[in-house]
């Protein structure tokens, strides 16, 4: 009952914020740029239309009447539409989704994956060589320009070794599997086609990597240190004294205990990989959110800039919601 | 004049001298010292060290590989990398340093206020920083610079408005603890007004921890600000900045890898000066985790 009422706390908590969010766009969009209406109808539309455009949108109303309007609107679904092709943002939005989604529940896993064993290990070996390596290697990470990052992958694994495609989900020459979910990972296997699957994954791989190396320095940093100031805890010498196998104390009472940070960041780290797509998507020509955000950004496309940013922004909202939860569930000691 | 400040300030001349004897014994924090001098040098005398104008194009030069007369290789327009790289360094440590001074000042007012006033400006100023903290830093960074415009300086502009939550947050932790101490109820007992005392009591109470992460951010900011050059939002051409060179550089990434090679060494490079002479800083100023 407790856990319920703390869900539902953190729940209520979370509509401000929310709320909060949507004003930041709105103040970004509609009272930063000089003119907006400029700015919405495109930089070559004529004098009248821009006139009407800003007639027909309000935009010659007091700011917080437009405001309610473009609250109201949003939540009916409305985020305005694209300069570039006339359709709602939102549409375009759903259509690339998937692929950003895909993109990033593959980078996850990596950082999950390796992320979690080498924080163990360089916890464990605490400064000795594999620890320094392993440092280095975060290190690295947190101050990597991602998008260098997928060049140099790219000159390496592409044009030297020739190991990996380079651009895009799927060969030129292969259809695409039928639109199922949209991610080509599981639409290939709804479709039964092996080759297609083989082939989804030699494209996902390297902007999977490009994507994930960044988060999975800061989710080995973060097992690290949770395992070493965990492993120095009483139970854990009681444990060993009670001649507990090691691999059952490093498991079952150190790692299930490191947990709980780790959590947390990889639920923060999900968001985040979310802004990092932009950058990796762009590089590996990545058909998703991220690289329509650009595509607009040299459109000068603003409502999808907008819409973007603002539905990126609500999942780092709910994605940080469902980490506190998980977190009350995780840790019965914690109760704000 | 000279010996009234050391007599005055002999504590923080103390703590500064055990400080820096510290960080001399700390590989990585010299390590992260001599990189970032080493970038400071070049920005500072890119003009004497550069072996060619970085914006003069020649044609006939266009897109040579690196050799002992272009070390980097030269770009599409003749120009000499390694000349771009070097006057790049200016532009990529100024936009460090503005951005950590605007957001760092900012931060650090409104945290301080917000700490020190408490009761609802706080929790105002806290719920205004929770929704900035909403966004993925480089979402909202390009949300901001596109609609400032494409420009280095609205990009600068941007940059440092999502960093300001970060110093904000960390001095008002800080400011809530020094406001209980005795010297704080002192000033107030002798008259001295609100502003005064966070600007002459709070303020320099948090300014460790402010070092420690504005060395951080310094690093942050710059990958950013690369980050939305990148994408055309920030330094535009012909302007060598290290981001908007890579974006150029990836043009011709298949056949002339070094274009894009080496500005991106340098970003990634300087971050990484930043990021540990940071680190090893925490270590040092934080006497929680001080070995």
């Amino acid at each position: 009952m407790r856990l319920l009422n703390y869900v539902l706390k953190r729940l209520l908590y979370s509509v401000p914020v929310l709320i909060g969010v949507t004003l930041l766009v709105f103040i970004i969009s509609h009272a930063i740029p000089g003119d907006p209406a400029r700015m919405m109808a495109g930089q070559k539309a004529s004098r009248e239309a821009v006139q009407n455009l800003r007639h027909s949108m309000g935009l010659d109303r007091p700011l917080p009447e437009q405001y309610l309007r473009y609250f109201v609107g949003l939540v009916q679904g409305d985020l305005g539409k694209s300069i570039r092709n006339q359709r709602p943002v939102l549409d375009d939005l759903r259509d690339f989704f998937p692929a950003t989604f895909e993109l990033t529940m593959v980078s996850m896993l990596f950082c999950i994956a390796v992320g979690l064993p080498l924080g163990v290990i360089s916890a464990l070996r605490r400064n000795r060589p594999i620890d320094h390596t392993t440092r280095v290697f975060s290190v690295v990470g947190v101050s990597m320009p991602v998008f260098w990052l997928g060049l140099m992958l790219l000159l390496l694994f592409y044009r030297d070794l020739g190991w990996l495609p380079g651009s895009g989900r799927l060969d030129v020459g292969l259809s695409p599997p039928p639109h199922v979910t949209g991610m080509y990972l599981v639409d290939t296997l709804v479709e039964g086609s092996e080759e297609k699957f083989v082939n989804c994954l030699l494209h996902i791989l390297l902007p999977a990597f490009c994507l994930s190396y960044v988060y999975l320095a800061i989710i080995t940093r973060i097992v690290r240190s949770a395992m070493i100031s965990v492993m120095g805890l009483d139970y854990i010498t009681t444990a060993r004294a009670n001649g507990i196998r090691e691999a059952v104390v490093v498991l079952k009472h150190g790692l299930k205990n490191a947990m709980i940070p780790t959590v947390t960041i990889t639920g923060l780290s999900i968001g985040e990989l979310l802004g990092g797509a932009i950058l990796t998507e762009t590089i590996f020509d990545w058909p998703g959110m991220g690289k329509y955000v650009v595509d607009s950004v040299n459109f000068l496309d603003f409502p999808a800039i907008m819409g973007f940013t603002l539905v990126v922004s609500l999942i780092y909202v709910l994605l940080n919601l469902a980490v506190d939860v998980l977190y009350a569930f995780l840790d019965p000691q914690i109760r704000y | 004049m000279w010996s009234r400040f050391r007599r005055e300030h002999q504590w923080q001349i103390r703590e500064l001298l055990f400080t820096v004897k510290l960080l001399s014994r700390n590989a990585s924090a010299v390590a992260g010292c001599l990189i970032i001098a080493a970038m400071v040098f070049l920005a500072v005398f890119a003009s004497v060290l550069s072996p060619y104008d970085p914006i003069r194009i020649s044609l006939a030069e266009r897109l040579r590989p690196p050799s002992a007369v272009h070390l980097f290789g030269t770009d599409e327009l003749g120009r000499d990398i390694l000349s771009r790289i070097m006057y790049g360094a200016r532009i990529s440590l100024r936009i460090g340093m503005l951005v950590v001074l605007i957001a760092g000042g900012l931060g650090a007012l409104t945290g301080a206020i917000s700490g020190y006033v408490g009761q609802r400006l706080d929790n105002l100023i806290m719920r205004v920083m929770d929704v900035i903290l909403s966004f993925p830093p480089l979402v909202l960074a390009l949300a901001l610079a596109a609609a400032l415009g494409p420009d280095l300086n609205n990009a600068i502009l941007a940059v440092a408005f999502v960093m300001i939550p970060k110093f904000a947050r960390l001095v008002r932790g800080e400011a809530l603890a020094v406001k209980e101490r005795q010297f704080i109820s002192a000033a107030r007992a002798a008259g001295a007004k609100s502003l005064w005392i966070i600007l002459h009591h709070i303020l320099p109470n948090c300014l460790a921890s402010v070092i420690v992460l504005a060395t951080l951010v310094l690093g942050e900011a710059i990958l950013i600000a690369a980050s939305l050059s990148f994408i055309g939002l920030g330094a535009q051409p012909p302007t060598p900045e290290w981001g908007a060179m890579v974006s150029v550089g990836r043009k011709f990434l298949m056949d002339q890898w070094w274009y894009a090679t080496f500005p991106g060494l340098f970003i990634l490079t300087t971050v990484i000066g930043f990021n540990i002479l940071g680190d090893a800083l925490r270590d040092i100023l934080d006497p929680r985790i001080r070995r």
